[in-house]
């Protein structure tokens, strides 16, 4: 055992240990003579042997100091935040340009509307008759009982406003009192939300005459009596046709073509041509304590 | 030295290239159970075993260098480790252990695990990575098994050239 520490081989040893924990302090703090020694002679070796089997681009990375590394990665982690940064921007730019983009074409075929558009910023998980909450109000001129509207057509009205939000009753509600007609036979009611339709995403045109002409399929739009809603605007397809369980009377499920329980964005329509105008052939409608009928 | 010394150490030191090559090649993955073996660690000890102690240290050096080189860090820890193991390999079978397969297996056993362990707890766990412990499960224990592995095919390569130029000289 006397050799093993005391002959001339433990001298050679402790002596390339030492030089060796000198050359690792010396590679901790500095890549250099670990950058020299790999690159002239581990990395050709290497680059050799992957040329050689085809795998060049693959070859290994020089190894790097734990600080450059510990740099590199910050600045990679910076550089992805910015990117994801103006990523999330460059979405939120392309959504409101495709949200602005369908309400440019509701201006170019109304060109008497004034619209303000909005984004749904809030729904009341109470609110059974699916409204919302816009990011409009009267700061941009919009007033109460101002028509909301999506490129697909009517989805409600403006019930309540602040400064900068709008509280949106749906086509859903039993509060919404639309005049509508049916474009194809020219016969009238009025739009009203009923819970037994509300779940199903339908609403129902009533006050229908006893003898109209009204088929499954017909297209629903509002008639423009009354003032507070503009003509023609879509609001959807008769679905069913039936009686009013208590009254009697015909009604006419309507399939609205905008669903209102998961629009996103709309537009207020806050002025056109007619507003507040109640035309002499308007029908008879009742007076409700939600919206009067348009 | 000698020409059949020249042409034993030109031998060893070409074994040394090629594993090192071999090991860090990226199209030519050894890999087994997510582990992929230190090649140059069983060689250098096999080279150790036929070589008196300061050959075994200058092999131990190389070897461990080539090691170093090819990971990220600061460079000593295998040319240490190893110069260590190949010096004490040296000495043990020179002095207190027959020199076979078997007993250089049961060496090998101990002083693998050791040295790549440590290589583990210095470059890993000192390191404060996160999930270590998942790593050297998933990697680093597969890697040592498969490094000790490698040791009969060194053992009967380096026995061969040991005896074959003791033969000629």
């Amino acid at each position: 055992m006397n050799r093993a520490f005391s002959g001339k081989g433990f001298k050679v040893l402790v002596t390339v240990v030492c030089l060796l924990l000198v050359l690792a302090l010396v590679t901790a703090g500095n890549s250099t003579v670990g950058g020299l020694f790999s690159g002239f002679i581990l990395t050709p070796l290497q680059r050799v042997a992957a040329e050689a089997t085809g795998s060049a681009g693959q070859v290994v990375t020089l190894p790097k100091d734990p600080q450059e590394l510990e740099e590199e990665n910050s600045r990679l982690r910076e550089e992805n935040r910015r990117l994801t940064d103006e990523l999330v921007e460059y979405y939120d730019i392309k959504r409101e340009n495709e949200e602005l983009y369908k309400f440019y074409d509701i201006k170019k075929s109304n060109e008497d509307f004034s619209v303000v558009p909005a984004s749904v910023i809030a729904r009341d998980p109470n609110e059974i008759f699916y409204g919302f909450v816009l990011d409009a109000g009267t700061a941009d001129g919009v007033s109460p009982g101002d028509p909301v509207v999506t490129d697909n057509g009517l989805v409600g009205f403006v019930s309540e406003v602040s400064i900068k939000t709008a509280k949106v009753t749906c086509l859903l509600s039993p509060e919404v009192r639309v005049g509508a007609v049916d474009k194809k036979t020219g016969d009238e009611g009025v739009i009203s939300g009923s819970p037994l339709y509300a779940d199903s995403g339908s609403t129902v045109l009533e006050n229908l005459k006893e003898r109209h002409s009204i088929k499954v399929g017909d297209i629903i739009v509002t008639s423009g009596y009354g003032g507070a809603y503009p003509r023609n605007l879509k609001i959807g397809t008769v679905s069913k046709l039936l009686s009013d369980s208590y009254t009697g009377t015909p009604i006419a499920v309507i399939r609205p073509f905008e669903d209102a329980r998961f629009v996103s964005s709309a537009a207020i329509i806050t002025n056109f041509t007619g507003k507040g105008v109640i035309e002499s052939s308007s029908p008879e409608l009742p007076q409700t304590s939600g919206r009067s009928a348009g | 030295m000698n020409r059949i010394h020249f042409i034993k150490y030109t031998a060893f030191s070409l074994e040394l290239v090629l594993c090192f090559v071999l090991q860090s090649l990226p199209g030519f993955r050894l890999e087994v159970f997510g582990g992929t073996p230190v090649l140059l660690l069983p060689l250098v000890m096999t080279i150790a075993v036929y070589e008196r102690e300061i050959p075994a240290i200058v092999f131990g050096v190389a070897g461990g260098l080539l090691a170093d080189g090819g990971y990220s860090g600061p460079m000593g820890y295998y040319a240490i480790t190893m110069a260590i193991l190949c010096y004490v390999v040296s000495i043990l079978m020179e002095q207190y252990i027959r020199t076979s397969l078997l007993t250089v297996m049961l060496v090998g056993t101990v002083s693998l695990p050791l040295v790549m362990f440590g290589q583990f707890v210095f470059f890993y766990v000192a390191m404060g990575y996160g999930n270590v412990w998942e790593y050297f499960f998933a990697h680093i224990l597969s890697r040592i098994v498969y490094t000790w592995a490698m040791i009969p095919l060194f053992y009967a390569l380096n026995r061969f050239i040991a005896v074959k130029t003791q033969q000629d000289s």
